[in-house]
């Protein structure tokens, strides 16, 4: 496990070139990735987001694509269509894939498109292909939709519904760096130089086989039962809780535990790893009552009551 | 030594423990149950039956702990590996061999002794021979058992008289009634004038002696046969017993008789 901490490790140094501090949010994503999952990443604009996924996605080589939404973007402009093209005189249809073709999608601000643009995505996604006409084309593998969202400007944007936001494996929360890091942000993008060269460090062969290994890290039977506990407690948390999470909860907990167990060189599940996964696994599954919401609090705060509750 | 033994041994070897323990708090209770057994006039022998439910209760107590958990609570490096280890036995994938394997080396440092308590069990073991060495003297001395009519006699005997009305405070006030003393101003002292009441200003000495009840056993012998009289008294009667006339001194006796006639003159 020693060779895979010091993998991640180097990856966190690459991606460190570029993106200052931010260290919780990268090891999300990675768990994402790690867990053949996707994740949507919620924060204020300027906080490296679109800059952290577009880094990781250069540290792999593998391909990018970017999707900016707008409440004028068309399912069409996801997927791809069909346009007619002249070849040796003849006209004929031609399938021209769309953006959502690729091995890493970045859908920056998914929450301005339509509903019905965002279940275009959502749907492959969901399925990992597209079907235009009568046809169906399966996207290429590993593929993930890592979406960005701002919890402010919400005048003129579609909210994820519940049941969508659920594909997300997890909901990443990126807070403002501290001083010291926005100090470093300064020197680093107010001086000379250009942007630093980041190598290749994994292909997809690679992401396959780390994938594979994610699931095979060991997890003890009562830390199992324990994260189950926790997903189960929420449907019956009716002080605060409206809605509870669903069974998906449950399996993309324990995978997302596995990840990032694998990522810090475990070589088996920890209780910490449930603790400190369960936020982004939760918070956008769950429903607060009018009672939370009377009282101020966040999806964060019942988890972090949920999670006293249930040692 | 491979998973399988390993985990069986630690098993095992808690399993012994355990026993050993709730066996020894076993004997504390069985040997005081047995003194107070006997204290009480009951079998001793009797004191093994709760023995065996307390025995019982221990051991199931004992038993819901999880010896793997006691293990990593002392040996933090261990902490949830041999847990997952234990729930994972099969090789499925080079990170389970991985842990396994760490798990083989790390359990080498673990030393059973570390989970014996020795202090709390050999405090336990000298208060059995404590214990012991009491029963023993019981049984030898002939400690009594206890008398539960002494007892009750001593309790009646040593709760204190009820008072006097004559000892009440002056200005107590009547709540009215039947007797028609109502009437009786506040202010006016209901006793009388205080040279009605005076005491002898005489101190008097009482020394009460102590009967004593020692007994010897040794002078315990059986009663001789006593010869009853057959026939009843042939004349049967009656006389006023001395003890009952009240010796009062014929002033006081005055002194009341007049201070309730003033009363009654009063009242007129």
């Amino acid at each position: 496990m020693r060779k895979y901490k010091d993998v991640f490790e180097t990856l966190f140094k690459e991606v460190g070139k570029v993106v200052v501090g931010q260290e919780e949010m990268i090891v999300q994503v990675m768990v994402a990735i790690l867990s053949d999952s996707h994740a949507l990443l919620e924060g204020y604009p300027g906080l490296a987001k679109t800059l952290t996924i577009r880094t990781i996605s250069d540290l792999m080589d593998l391909k990018f694509s970017r999707i900016q939404n707008t409440p004028d973007l068309m399912p069409s402009d996801i997927t791809g269509t069909f346009i007619i093209e002249e070849e040796r005189g003849k006209k004929e249809f031609k399938f021209q894939p769309g953006p959502i073709f690729a091995n890493i999608v970045l859908a920056d601000e998914i929450n301005r498109a339509t509903p019905k643009t965002q279940s275009a995505l959502l749907e492959a996604m969901q399925e990992k292909q597209v079907t235009v006409g009568n046809k169906t084309y399966t996207l290429d593998r590993p593929f993930f939709v890592l979406a960005t969202q701002n919890p402010v400007e919400q005048e003129g944007t579609y909210p994820l519904p519940e049941a969508q936001a659920d594909r997300f494996l997890l909901k990443i929360k990126v807070s403002y760096p501290t001083a010291a890091e926005e100090l470093e942000i300064v020197e680093r993008y107010t001086g000379s130089g250009g942007p630093p060269k980041l190598r290749t460090m994994f292909n997809k062969e690679t992401i396959k086989s780390l994938q594979e290994l994610a699931r095979q890290v060991p997890i003890a039977d009562d830390i199992k039962k324990r994260a189950i506990k926790i997903v189960f407690t929420t449907r019956d948390y009716k002080q605060k809780i409206e809605y509870g999470a669903s069974p998906r909860a449950s399996i993309g907990l324990i995978n997302a535990a596995k990840g990032r167990a694998l990522i810090l060189g475990r070589n088996h599940v920890s209780n910490e790893d449930v603790d400190a996964m369960a936020y982004p696994i939760l918070r956008h599954r769950i429903i607060l009552n009018f009672e939370a919401e009377r009282q101020g609090m966040k999806e964060d705060d019942v988890i972090r009551e949920l999670l006293d509750k249930i040692k | 030594m491979n998973l399988k033994q390993l985990f069986r041994t630690l098993n095992a070897s808690f399993f012994s423990l355990n026993f050993f323990e709730v066996f020894v708090q076993a004997g504390v209770m069985m040997i005081v149950l047995a003194i107070i057994f006997y204290l009480l006039g009951v079998k001793p022998w009797l004191a093994i039956l709760p023995t065996i439910a307390y025995f019982i209760v221990l051991w199931v107590k004992k038993s819901q702990s999880n010896p793997l958990l006691e293990v990593e609570r002392a040996y933090p490096e261990l902490h949830e590996k041999l847990r997952t280890v234990n729930d994972n036995m099969a090789p499925t994938s080079e990170i389970v061999l991985e842990l396994q394997q760490d798990v083989l080396d790390q359990i080498s440092s673990v030393e059973i002794s570390t989970f014996y308590e020795t202090e709390k069990n050999t405090k336990r073991i000298m208060v059995i021979m404590l214990l012991c060495i009491i029963l023993l003297i019981i049984s030898l001395f002939n400690v009594p058992k206890l008398n539960y009519e002494k007892i009750a006699e001593t309790i009646s005997e040593s709760l204190p008289a009820i008072k006097s009305p004559g000892n009440r405070p002056p200005d107590d006030v009547f709540a009215g009634g039947a007797s028609g003393f109502s009437d009786i101003s506040v202010t006016e002292d209901i006793y009388g004038a205080q040279t009605f009441a005076d005491l002898d200003e005489q101190q008097q000495e009482i020394k009460i002696n102590s009967l004593g009840y020692d007994i010897n056993i040794r002078d315990i012998k059986q009663a001789k046969p006593q010869n009853f009289e057959e026939g009843f008294p042939q004349e049967i009667f009656s006389e006023n017993a001395e003890v009952s006339q009240d010796k009062i001194a014929k002033e006081h006796q005055d002194l009341v008789k007049n201070y309730f006639k003033k009363i009654v003159e009063e009242e007129k």
